[in-house]
């Protein structure tokens, strides 16, 4: 708002100027006017005045001499008055109505109103007083020479002060007025006593001998006349200034108005869009599943979410007068935990992550529930602490399936101790068992072979050729079962010997199976492929026995061909290592695959191929103590190969 | 005039020992062979006790020991000979059915000197006792008695 007024200021100052200075010219006009105006009327008032007097002196110079006169005449005719006498308190009109004016300035002096001065003014005066100065000799002259002229009139300055001068000429001489103002010898002889010189005498018929003028002050009126034009001047100015106030007011109130409507438009706009935020953030507050809160830094609640009631039993309301039901309901073991798991409010950091704990309440039915608690302190814009932010989530239902997986696995490890147990027992029958069939099971069997031996040895003459067949068939089955013992032996022993990770170089392990199996090779000939294979992790002796037997295998199983063509390869895939054995030899009938790896299983008649059947079992059991697998895929005739892999 | 040394065979089979001293006699041995049923009897023998208290004193060329026989076995006959400075320096074959790898770590821990799995053919059997014997009673040079 503020920017927009200071924009307004210029274009506002332009538009007051042309405005002002047409007021002033036509103030100035106005004023003038009325000045003048005023002082015509006053001026006239004046006059007026000044005239009433003069007139009410020419009356009485007419009376004196109209009547007063003739009635003295006929008296002195009549012998009532001496024919000498004469007095101009009783003759001289100008005497009597200079003396008159005299009681009139005393009664207007005595009535506080201004004094009038007053002269008759004569060239030629009979009483010196009445001499006329320089200028009422030419009033005289102008009068007597113009006889349209009836008047004169002049605002003087006299001592600072502002008079009205008016002048009229005196009564015209007639003929009756030479009776005294003739020939000095045809005047009365009292009048030519009294009047010794010639002032007075010697007048002609048809001329105005003198002036009547009177000076009034007019200070009071010129006063008047100022006043009152400034009065109304500046009444008409301020009315005229109010006038165009207003026009400019009702403009800016007119200009304010619409901005101000502008204004509530746009604040009715934020208030509606503050409302419908404010709903929003309500919803998303209010509608919460979760028991939400903010509660100030002096542990007053700021905002707590309507769902504490369904959580807790406890309404809002309920919190908010009593925020202390917070700690009171929190079960006593974590209210600690809970007041305190915040950082130190000195040492808090504002991009804390949040801080997590569970605690327990009693709700207000008695009933006991858990809550995960989250929360993090809040800050306003000026990094002002405001409280802290915290949600809590009803995870009863998790802690009590928690409580039953806890109880349920502390029952599985006692299980699993148990089996332990029970295995460990198991596999200690088993070595005992295998420690007895290794020792008792070949003695009887070496006896046999040993009595066999001593019977041909020392008897050899008492037996026939089918007695020694017998015997020998008898020795043969003892040592053949000496072998299965054996191997029975070896095969129960890679899955009971502790086993080794290291990693190994799979390629010095395949060489040294090699020469392992060389040794004991006919002069068959055998094609090798074998490509440099990766290193892995495991039991170097279990993984030599797993390649030895593999290897065997495809030798023993290709004997069959001119050229034996055995091929050894790997591949990484999905985590493990693959390696294969390949042959070209007899091969085998897929439906049988299952049997393969089996112990003592066999597909071919040990007349054809010799062996017990074990082989295949071993490294199918040394693998698998590897995490690895095993698997074939084979023709009749058309060779096998053998897989294993091994993790990486 | 210097006599042999005899050999003490600790075996509880009869037919394990019956083939056993056959296989000694086989190889014309001139050295006397003593045989005992199990391990108590072997230590009454090398330390002239019960039966043999009378017999005249002396450590054999070479004990033979059976592991497994009853009361006291092989690796207890060995264990309690190696344990006794009168006895220690006796030569001891292990002669076993079984290649048991605890038993064989067992009794090399122990200080046996030889370790040997008896063969299910009787000929390797004998050819392996007819070794044992000339090894330990002709060729092997004997610790001095102690006085």
């Amino acid at each position: 708002m503020s920017n927009i007024t200071q924009d307004l200021h210029p274009v506002k100052f332009r538009r007051f100027i042309m405005p002002a200075i047409f007021a002033i010219v036509a103030m100035v006009a106005v004023a003038l006017g009325i000045y003048y105006s005023l002082s015509a009327f006053f001026m006239k008032d004046a006059e007026d005045k000044i005239k009433n007097v003069l007139f009410s002196h020419r009356g009485l110079h007419s009376y004196i001499q109209k009547i007063m006169h003739p009635a003295f005449y006929k008296a002195r005719d009549n012998g009532d008055v001496v024919q000498q006498f004469y007095s101009p308190e009783i003759f001289s009109s100008s005497f009597i109505v200079r003396n008159t004016h005299v009681f009139v300035n005393e009664e207007m002096k005595k009535a506080g109103l201004p004094e009038f001065y007053y002269k008759m003014a004569s060239v030629n005066p009979r009483n010196p007083v009445n001499i006329a100065d320089e200028f009422e000799s030419s009033l005289i002259r102008l009068f007597n020479e113009n006889r349209d002229v009836r008047e004169f009139r002049k605002v003087m300055n006299v001592d600072g002060k502002k008079y009205l001068y008016y002048a009229i000429p005196f009564l015209e001489t007639k003929d009756n007025c030479l009776k005294c103002h003739g020939k000095r010898q045809d005047a009365p002889p009292g009048l030519q006593a009294l009047y010794p010189g010639e002032g007075g005498f010697n007048e002609k018929a048809g001329v105005y001998r003198a002036v009547e003028l009177i000076k009034m002050p007019i200070n009071d009126e010129l006063t008047m006349v100022f006043v009152l034009t400034c009065s109304i001047s500046v009444g008409i100015a301020v009315t005229f200034m109010l006038f165009y106030f207003n026009r400019r007011l009702k403009t800016v109130v007119g200009e304010k108005t619409s901005t101000l409507e502008a204004e509530i438009v746009e604040r009715k706009v934020a208030e509606e869009a503050l409302r419908k935020s404010e709903e929003a953030y309500r919803t998303v507050a209010d509608f919460t599943y979760d028991w939400e809160y903010w509660m100030a830094a002096d542990g007053s609640l700021r905002y707590i979410s309507p769902s504490c009631e369904r959580h807790t039993g406890y309404t809002s309301e309920e919190f908010r007068q009593a925020p202390g039901i917070m700690a009171g309901i929190t079960h006593p073991d974590d209210r600690d935990e809970l007041a305190s798991h915040l950082p130190d409010q000195q040492n808090r950091d504002q991009k804390a992550h949040p801080h997590h704990t569970d605690f327990r309440i009693t709700c207000k039915n008695g009933e006991e529930r858990w809550f995960a608690h989250v929360c993090q302190p809040v800050y306003n814009g000026d990094g002002e602490y405001l409280g802290q932010r915290a949600s809590n989530r009803d995870i009863t239902a998790n802690k009590q399936q928690q409580q039953e997986i806890y109880r349920l696995n502390a029952e599985l490890e006692q299980r699993v101790i148990e089996r332990t147990a029970q295995l460990e027992s198991a596999n200690k029958e088993l070595e005992a068992f295998c420690y007895s069939v290794s020792h008792d099971l070949r003695a009887p069997l070496r006896h046999i072979d040993g009595y066999v031996d001593l019977l041909v040895s020392r008897c050899r003459d008492g037996l026939d050729d089918k007695g020694l067949h017998f015997v020998d068939t008898i020795a043969a089955s003892a040592r053949q079962m000496g072998t299965l013992i054996d191997d029975l032996l070896q095969f129960s022993r890679t899955g009971r010997v502790e086993m080794r990770r290291e990693s190994m170089d799979m390629n010095k392990l395949l060489n040294e199976a090699l020469s392992l199996l060389q040794d004991s090779s006919s002069e068959q000939t055998v094609e090798w492929v074998i490509p440099d294979l990766p290193s892995v992790r495991g039991d170097y002796a279990l993984l030599r026995q797993v390649w030895v037997n593999l290897l065997a295998n495809a030798v023993k199983y290709s004997r069959t061909r001119d050229v034996a063509r055995i091929e050894v390869s790997a591949r990484q895939e999905k985590g493990e290592i693959i390696f294969a054995v390949t042959d070209n030899g007899v091969g085998f009938d897929m439906q049988y695959v299952g049997k393969l790896f089996g112990v003592f299983q066999r597909l071919h008649p040990v007349e054809e191929f010799e062996g017990t059947g074990i082989g295949l079992a071993t490294v199918q059991r040394i693998i698998n103590r590897h995490g690895g697998r095993v698997w074939a895929e084979g023709e009749l005739d058309k060779g096998a190969r053998f897989y294993f892999s091994l993790p990486v | 005039m210097h006599e042999l040394r005899p050999i003490l065979l600790a075996e509880d089979n009869p037919s394990d020992a019956e083939l056993t001293l056959e296989a000694l006699a086989d190889n014309n041995l001139a050295n006397r062979v003593v045989h005992v049923k199990d391990g108590v009897e072997a230590l009454e023998y090398l330390r002239c006790e019960g039966k043999f208290k009378t017999r005249k004193p002396g450590n054999p060329a070479v004990a033979i020991l059976d592991i497994k026989m009853p009361r006291m076995d092989g690796i207890e006959v060995l264990q309690a000979i190696r344990s006794e400075p009168s006895l220690k320096m006796i030569p001891v074959v292990m002669l076993t059915s079984s290649m048991e790898e605890h038993d064989l770590i067992r009794s090399y821990e122990l200080g046996t000197n030889a370790y040997v799995v008896k063969p299910v053919k009787f000929s390797e059997f004998v050819d392996a006792v007819k070794q044992l014997g000339g090894f330990w009673a002709v060729l092997n040079e004997l610790p001095p008695e102690p006085i």
